[in-house]
């Protein structure tokens, strides 16, 4: 089969570069900006912080648990891992200089921080920061990390 | 040392203590500062962060710097940091090949509001020596 009447958009709209011309390309992201940003992107990341909310209160200590009441606890360390909750509209937060989407888990009961960074009496659970890292934004590129 | 100690952070607790002079004597691994006590470092391994008695492998390490003075213990901080950071470091048993730090030295809370606390994260890669 002969290709003698086929015009390829190619060769009519070929640019000449001229000797020692070089390719200036700049590709546009806006757009992919703007996906980063959309709510597409949070309802994601809003179900990965769920994942991680339900993991830090699994790692959380339960102390004090109610004699014969099967799983039920009492006190101030089961109010803290009953407290993990997921902030939907934490805004946004910048990524190697663009705006990406930022939704927290965040933990408001008291002695929550005791329990994540430790304290005299108290050894450090770090609770939340082990559950973000199961996702993987704790293991930084030390090589391997948590595990 | 007041509670049982994993192989990483006695290396950790050398390198600080050798290559960082001021530190010297004032590294241990229980969070146990009292206001006027000046400098005190305190290394511990994340829970789940890895095996506390291997020679070999990565692990994730909290350094809390402790101090009465805000600025001071700033200064103490990032001065561990940058020394610990993108180096490789000889210990008696160990040695370094990587040091990363996950997060920067920010304040935690303490129960006295008079003592300054700055943590922050780290990832060590080793191997046995020799």
């Amino acid at each position: 089969m002969s290709d003698a009447g086929i015009v390829f958009p190619d060769r009519r709209t070929r640019i000449r570069f001229k000797p020692g011309e070089r390719v200036r390309y700049v590709e546009n992201r806006r757009s992919f900006g703007a996906f980063m940003r959309s709510d597409q992107m949070r309802d994601v990341t809003e179900r990965a912080a769920g994942h991680i909310a339900v993991r830090a209160a699994a790692l959380s200590p339960k102390q004090q648990k109610k004699r014969g009441d099967g799983d039920k606890t009492t006190g101030w360390h089961a109010r803290v891992a009953k407290g993990y909750r997921v902030r939907r509209n934490a805004g946004l937060m910048m990524v190697g200089g663009n705006a990406r989407v930022k939704v927290e888990v965040v933990n408001n009961v008291e002695g929550s921080a005791l329990i994540e960074f430790g304290g005299r009496g108290q050894p450090r659970v770090r609770a939340l920061g082990h559950a973000g890292g199961e996702v993987g934004e704790f293991k930084g590129k030390g090589g391997g990390g948590l595990r | 040392m007041t509670q049982p100690f994993g192989s990483i952070q006695r290396a950790v607790q050398e390198v600080i203590e050798t290559k960082y002079p001021a530190a010297s004597g004032k590294v241990g691994g229980a969070l146990n500062y009292t206001a006027g006590q000046g400098l005190y470092v305190c290394v511990m391994l994340v829970p789940g962060g890895g095996a506390e008695t291997e020679t070999n492998g990565s692990w994730t390490v909290d350094i809390d710097v402790f101090g009465d003075n805000y600025l001071t213990t700033l200064d103490h901080a990032n001065a561990i940091s940058a020394m610990l950071v993108g180096k490789y470091h000889k210990t008696s048993i160990m040695l370094i090949d990587r040091v990363f730090q996950n997060v920067a030295p920010a304040p935690a809370p303490w129960e006295d509001d008079n003592v300054t606390r700055l943590s922050a994260t780290y990832v060590f890669t080793s191997r046995r020596k020799g």
